[in-house]
């Protein structure tokens, strides 16, 4: 049996090879670029289009971006928006779908992968991330200068974002916090945090005053590098 | 009606006269030519070139036929530059010339200047306009330039040559009086911000003598100076630079002493003494890949940036460059084993030391970035990321144990052509391989995979990978 199974291994065995993706960012021009390579080494390749995207999240399953009026998918799928920025949280049980929250107007929407489904919602405060959970979606909002998921006080943060694992990265006093659903902990020193973005399952990016970041979240496998950027 | 005709050819040559007028010109500004013009005080053996116009001021064109110089005294006046004749002149153009006067007799000089419209067999026989010329030659003294100094040349420049800003250099010149009489030399002047003298503003020399003075050329900063000496009817041009000082050396601190490749690494750049002036410049990085297959990589390369080039800067009195307007800059290594090096151009403040530093990536062995087993319907994936600085990954073995961990078979493989194929289309040697088995029989039997890895520096191996 052993001898028959590996003997057909050996002749057949073949290998297809191309360019690791480490995710989506956005440039400081607010261009979205694919970045392939290893982390330290990376290169950002040209902009899915010249205009603008203002939000963004990407997953192994695909992207959502939206710009000041359209919320749209790298397939081609556009449809129009609520103006301004939106959160966006892929979600993993449901391929293409995502919850969305449009910001300005405070208003959430169910994306199935080709419309968006207006969805009941009253947040209680100032929303700040959201993501999918099995048959629905939490998400944190900022009450009493904390950060707050349900009735669990994650503390004070400037920039909070939730991961599908259960974790969350929080940015404040020039630190990174990545918080893990185990209860563990690992902090990364880094100044001007601005904002999270979802790269890919692996990868945030961290959106600074001084330059572009991305993290790997990945357990065991936690490092930041710094992501290349483009001239203004 | 003879008599008419006759009167009528009289008229003719006054009317051609009115329609040419001679003009002088000092540059570009022309001033009608009198019936003397005089060229002054000539030293001996000078060259004094004055620019003539004859313009045509009628309607219709002209033919200049005529265009002559007739030294009446002496011999120093002569046509240097003109077009030739006979020359068509349109109407309300000008033909330009210059007439130049050099001698070294110390006299009066005299000439007649003509410009004629007559005919071809008489062309300056006919209707023409004219002017005398006066010259005087006057004895010129000699002047001569001591070190560090040079000059005068030609063209009458003497020069200073560079110095540093805020210093101070003498040169010493010498003036001789060649004739057997007494020389008065006056004016002798300078002029020029950088340039001055103790010498009065005349000087009498005895005759076979000569006299010294000094001139102290003092720059402020660091940049070009002029001035002019006059000396009698001599005009010299007085050049000089004044330099800042170069920069001190650099100190290239990285933070790290061990630089390999897919690493970021920070940079920052020192002088070793403070700045005497506020420069700035570019600091550039070039990459040599080590493997002869390869002519680059786009990921070595300030990252902030994506650029091999970066600005510096540094203030007066600091040690501290900095870099694109950062204390310190990030680049990458990339993904290739080579040599990083970093240059400094500081343009025109210049540099003490060497303005490059390298830095070099050794091959390694393949770096793992990732590696995961999977497993389909009758296929067994093993995925593997991460780079080979070397470009000659290819040759593997797959070590396959069964749910309880015994050994199956370890089965070798071999896909260099398919990495050297991948890499052709590359910059970077970062790679994603699926490698894929088809199974006859039952995968689920499978329970998992080590693959050893080799390049041309060593080998690696992966964790034990399960498969699900």
């Amino acid at each position: 049996m052993k001898i028959l199974l590996f003997g057909v291994m050996t002749v057949c065995a073949w290998a297809q090879i191309e360019s690791p993706q480490i995710g989506i960012m956005l440039d400081v021009n607010g261009r979205a670029r694919p970045v392939s390579g290893v982390p330290a080494a990376a290169v950002a390749g040209a902009p899915w289009f010249d205009g603008a995207v203002i939000s963004l999240a990407c997953s192994a399953q695909g992207c959502v971006a939206k710009t000041d009026s359209a919320l749209f998918t790298p397939a081609g799928v556009v449809v129009d928006a609520p103006p301004g920025a939106a959160l966006i949280a892929l979600d993993p049980f449901s391929t293409g779908a995502a919850y969305v929250y449009f910001v300005q107007s405070g208003r959430l929407a169910r994306w199935t992968g080709s419309e968006l489904v207006p969805l009941d919602f009253v947040s209680g405060g100032n929303v700040l991330s959201l993501r999918a959970v099995v048959g629905g979606f939490e998400y944190a909002v900022e009450r009493d200068g904390e950060v707050w998921i349900g009735g669990k006080s994650l503390g004070a943060a400037n920039s909070v974002l939730l991961l599908d694992d259960g974790g969350a990265l929080l940015a404040n006093d020039g630190q990174v916090r990545l918080l893990r659903s185990d209860g563990t902990e690992l902090d990364f020193a880094i100044t001007g945090v601005g904002g999270f973005l979802r790269m890919s399952n692996q990868y945030v990016q961290v959106i600074t005053d001084a330059g572009m970041w991305a993290l790997d979240v990945e357990s065991g496998h936690e490092q930041m590098f710094l992501l290349p950027g483009v001239s203004h | 009606m003879k008599s008419r005709f006759l009167c009528l050819l009289a008229l003719a040559p006054a009317l051609l006269e009115a329609q040419v007028v001679l003009y002088s010109l000092n540059g570009i500004a022309p001033s009608p030519l009198g019936s003397v013009y005089g060229y002054g005080q000539v030293a001996a053996g000078d060259s004094m070139i004055v620019r003539f116009r004859a313009l045509n001021t009628g309607a219709t064109p002209v033919t200049i036929t005529c265009l002559s110089i007739k030294n009446t005294t002496g011999v120093g006046f002569s046509i240097v530059n003109s077009s030739s004749t006979p020359f068509v002149v349109a109407a309300g153009q000008p033909m330009d010339f210059f007439v130049g006067f050099s001698a070294t007799a110390i006299t009066s000089y005299a000439a007649t200047l003509q410009v004629g419209t007559g005919t071809s067999t008489d062309a300056c026989g006919g209707t023409i306009e004219s002017a005398i010329l006066l010259a005087t030659v006057v004895p010129a003294p000699i002047l001569s330039v001591a070190a560090p100094c040079i000059g005068p040349d030609a063209n009458r420049n003497i020069s200073f040559g560079r110095i540093l800003q805020g210093t101070q250099e003498a040169c010493t010149l010498s003036i001789l009086n060649p004739f057997p009489q007494a020389l008065t030399v006056s004016p002798l002047l300078v002029t020029g911000a950088a340039f001055t003298t103790i010498s009065g503003n005349a000087v009498t020399i005895a005759a076979g003598q000569s006299t010294s003075f000094t001139i102290q050329f003092s720059p402020a900063t660091g940049s070009a100076f002029s001035g002019t000496l006059t000396v009698g009817t001599r005009t010299y041009t007085l050049l000089g630079t004044g330099f800042s000082p170069p920069l001190s050396s650099l100190v290239w601190n990285f933070d790290s002493t061990k630089i390999g490749s897919g690493e970021q690494h920070t940079l920052s750049l020192q002088l070793s003494a403070p700045a005497t002036v506020s420069a700035a410049g570019t600091m550039t990085l070039t990459f040599i890949p080590s493997v002869k297959t390869v002519t680059g990589d786009a990921a070595v390369r300030f990252v902030a940036t994506s650029t091999r080039i970066a600005s510096f800067a540094v203030n007066i009195g600091a040690t501290v460059i900095t870099l694109n307007a950062q204390p310190n800059i990030v680049f990458s290594t990339g993904t290739t084993a080579g040599t990083i090096t970093f240059t400094v151009d500081s343009g025109i403040y210049g540099l003490s030391g060497s303005p490059s530093t390298s830095v070099t990536t050794s091959p390694v062995p393949i770096v793992l970035a990732s590696s995961a087993a999977t497993s389909r319907a009758n296929v067994l994936d093993v995925v593997i990321s991460g780079f080979d600085n070397t470009y000659s990954i290819g040759g593997m073995s797959f070590a396959f144990v069964d749910r309880s961990g015994a050994p199956i078979a370890s089965v070798p493989a071999d896909f260099s052509t398919d990495f050297q194929t991948f890499f052709k289309g590359q910059t970077g040697s970062s790679f994603l391989m699926r490698a894929s088995f088809p199974v006859t029989g039952d995968v689920s039997k499978v329970g998992g995979v080590t693959v050893v890895l080799n390049n041309a520096a060593g080998v690696v191996t992966t964790p034990s990978l399960k498969f699900p």
